[in-house]
């Protein structure tokens, strides 16, 4: 008997209908196995003493980076908690509004009820063009490459500004895109800070092997999968689950198209 | 004084090439002051000329699309003129508000990074009907694309690795592994092979740079 | 002593052997030239995409349908990108100068403004080359589709779904955008070739005919048909089997102990 040959739009049909039309409106609420890695990110985030200063930066472009929000949303929550203070260094042009969207989703700041304060527990820098120059040229000294936020505040007039100096002030940095190899380079091996990246899953598949190459040091986790981890470590559902739920679909009927499209061809080939 | 234009217009190209990339080589392998300030002040030359790119493209768009919108000769004029109005929406607004202020970044995000979401989001029905269509086994190397790659997305997903927990670690080790190493194979011979291009640039052999640089 | 701890002085740390590396790679390159010049015709491995060009541009002729070559996203000023995209665009000068003279139409597109520059020098080119000078007209065969990853993809399908070309080649640096262009080439039924150093896997799930890594930067040489261009191509193995000696040789005596090559290459 001869399968025929489906029509691309009855691919697009039944992917729209299974992986996006159904789980949204009834979840699946898929489980997921831990990872030890998102258990030790999770514990590092954690152990962050009161006053600390992480640094997200790294990240280019929102589209791309809402799969490391995933991830970075639930550690934001539970450094907010823990009176650790934020401060986002943007080095791509999309990145000021992304970092922005994380905060505002979070809802650590002030006028969501949270804890966090613009200027005393976080601040916004502006876009730092340069790439790796002038992510090297922050490090080195925070207030001659940024002398004043996105606001066009000077740093001498916010109190985290004022305490900001060099690298030497920053705890942990973490990296929402793929430009995780140059924070590795510059933030990790020449300085020493502890980096993680709540990478998308493409990279985390071309840079896991910097965790081998600083351990201890460089931690990631896996795209939506790693989000979702995160988001239960801190017991939330957020936008990880949701996308758990679709991959779930979706790898299966990737499976069942490819095994279709086989036999489509195969009994072609008998028929003929 | 034709013949002296024309050879100058030829060889100034491949002078100032020769120049960047001895001043950008320099400064990375030698740490010479004198070397250093040249680059910086190539550099700062190629940051300038970069932006003057985009001014020369926006005028030659503009224009183009300003005869064709004029002439009507072609079904897209609509789009080429909404693309004109936008354009000049954005120039005037960023140039008003600034970048930074709420509208601007209110309006980006509500409609570009809103558009470029949809369009990653539409990215697995494409991806879908290329995997129905392109992993036949017809052969042995089609047989381990199709295979390696329904293996990885199968690995990864929840369906397999609850049952099977060990299922990511195998998923790991593939990645870590064989992938791994044919990437770094790419790297390395696509490195290489980018070296041998620069030579050739810097040589004047390479025809694409000829054929930008050399006019008619 | 002194001599040393100038060189030490001169020298960024960590680049010496790179430097040494360097400097080998451009003496093989220019030897290799001059063995050509010399007369020496290389036999170099015949590249399945390469030849597939040729024979798609003639069912092309044939159907009557044009041929589309996109350079790719980037700039020519970046880092990742740069010599992927010229690359591209020396494929994409050699291509519409072939594809003219058998009157083929040849249309290339970018998201860079630099590359629509670069594109509309070798359109004119080509064209000259080709014998049809008066074919050519600014804005006929290069568009340009923003400056965003996806903003390409969407009109470059957009392009694709409109010309229906019977080729496509995909020659220079991509991202995750091939799968949307490469999917509504396949829709319309084109043969698709590609050769890129980044986004492999969205190209060999969507091409007919793929050039993986240095192959792509060989296909720039060897389309030219140049006997001394051609000849660079035999330096850059020479270059590849030296990387990969000293890579092994390197791994085999660290793992007895021995940190010599380990050592040399960080000096």
């Amino acid at each position: 008997m001869k399968i025929p040959d489906l029509k691309s739009q009855y691919v697009w049909v039944t992917v729209a209908l299974l992986a996006y039309i159904i789980p949204g409106v009834f979840p699946l609420g898929t489980g997921f196995p831990m990872s030890d890695t998102t258990m030790e990110i999770y514990d590092i985030v954690q152990s962050l003493p009161e006053g600390s200063i992480c640094a997200i930066g790294g990240s280019g472009v929102f589209a791309f980076d809402l799969e490391s929000s995933a991830g970075t949303i639930p550690a934001l929550k539970i450094m907010a908690e823990n009176g650790v203070r934020i401060i986002n260094v943007p080095l791509g042009t999309e990145a000021v509004q992304y970092e922005k969207f994380l905060i505002d989703a979070s809802r650590i700041e002030t006028k969501y009820g949270g804890t966090h304060e613009y200027g005393t527990d976080w601040i916004q820098f502006p876009y730092i063009p340069g790439g790796a120059s002038g992510l090297v040229a922050f490090l080195d000294d925070i207030h001659a490459a940024s002398p004043a936020d996105v606001y066009g505040t000077p740093l001498d007039e916010l109190p985290l500004g004022r305490e900001l100096t060099n690298w030497e002030d920053i705890d942990l940095w973490i990296c929402p895109h793929w430009g995780f190899p140059t924070i590795v380079q510059y933030v990790t091996g020449e300085r020493g800070i502890t980096s993680i990246s709540f990478a998308q899953s493409g990279a985390y598949a071309r840079y896991s092997p910097y965790m081998m190459s600083y351990p201890g040091q460089v931690y990631m986790t896996n795209g939506f999968l790693g989000g979702a981890q995160m988001e239960q470590l801190v017991g939330m559902k957020g936008l990880g689950h949701a996308a758990i739920d679709a991959y779930q679909v979706l790898s299966l009927l990737f499976v069942v198209f490819v095994a279709l499209g086989n036999a489509t061809m195969l009994t072609a080939g008998e028929e003929e | 004084m034709g013949a002296t234009l024309t050879y100058v217009r030829l060889n100034l190209s491949r002078v100032l090439i020769i120049v960047g990339a001895l001043a950008a080589l320099g400064t990375w392998y030698f740490s010479v002051p004198m070397v250093d300030s040249v680059f910086k002040e190539v550099n700062a030359w190629q940051i300038n000329i970069s932006s003057f790119t985009l001014f020369t493209g926006l005028m030659t768009i503009s224009m183009r699309y300003i005869r064709a919108i004029q002439r009507r000769d072609s079904d897209i004029w609509p789009f080429q003129a909404y693309a004109l109005v936008l354009i000049i929406v954005w120039v005037l607004m960023g140039l008003t508000v600034g970048m930074y202020s709420d509208t601007y970044q209110t309006a980006y995000l509500s409609t570009k990074i809103t558009l470029h979401i949809a369009i990653l989001g539409q990215i697995i029905f494409y991806f879908t009907s290329g995997a129905y269509r392109t992993f036949r086994i017809r052969t042995l190397r089609t047989a381990a694309l199709a295979i390696s790659a329904v293996l990885i997305v199968a690995l990864n997903a929840p369906w397999v690795q609850n049952p099977f927990p060990a299922a990511s670690n195998f998923a790991m080790w593939l990645l870590n592994n064989p992938q791994m190493a044919a990437s770094r194979t790419v790297v390395i011979t696509g490195g290489i092979g980018s070296i041998v291009l620069g030579i050739r640039v810097i040589l004047g052999l390479e025809k694409g740079a000829q054929r930008i640089t050399e006019g008619e | 002593m002194i001599q040393t701890a100038v060189v030490e002085q001169l020298i960024r740390t960590g680049r010496s052997f790179q430097l040494v590396f360097l400097i080998a790679s451009g003496i093989a390159v220019y030897y290799a030239y001059n063995v050509a010049k010399g007369g020496k015709l290389w036999d170099i491995r015949p590249i399945e995409a390469l030849d597939a060009i040729g024979e798609s541009i003639g069912r092309c002729a044939e159907m009557g349908r044009p041929v589309l070559v996109t350079p790719g996203i980037s700039s020519m000023t970046s880092s990742s990108g740069g010599a992927q995209m010229l690359a591209g665009l020396t494929v994409l000068g050699e291509v519409a100068q072939q594809a003219a003279s058998i009157g083929v139409e040849c249309t290339t597109n970018s998201s860079n403004q630099q590359i629509i520059i670069a594109s509309e020098a070798i359109m004119r080119n080509a064209l000259t080359a080709a014998g049809k000078p008066e074919l050519y007209a600014p804005g006929k065969y290069v568009r340009w589709f923003g400056g965003g990853q996806f903003s390409y993809a969407v009109g470059c399908a957009g392009q694709i779904l409109e010309e229906k070309p019977g080729l496509i080649i995909f020659m220079g640096y991509f991202l995750a955008d091939t799968i949307v262009t490469g999917e509504t080439g396949a829709r319309v039924g084109a043969i698709k070739i590609g050769g890129t150093l980044g986004a492999i896997p969205f190209l060999a799930m969507m091409c007919d005919y793929l050039m993986i890594g240095e192959e792509m930067f060989a296909a720039s040489a060897l389309i030219t048909k140049d006997p001394f261009i051609t000849g660079t191509i035999a330096s850059q193995d020479w270059i590849k089997v030296a990387a990969t000696a000293v890579m092994s040789i390197g791994v085999i005596l660290y793992a007895v102990g021995i940190k010599t090559i380990y050592t040399i290459m960080g000096i």
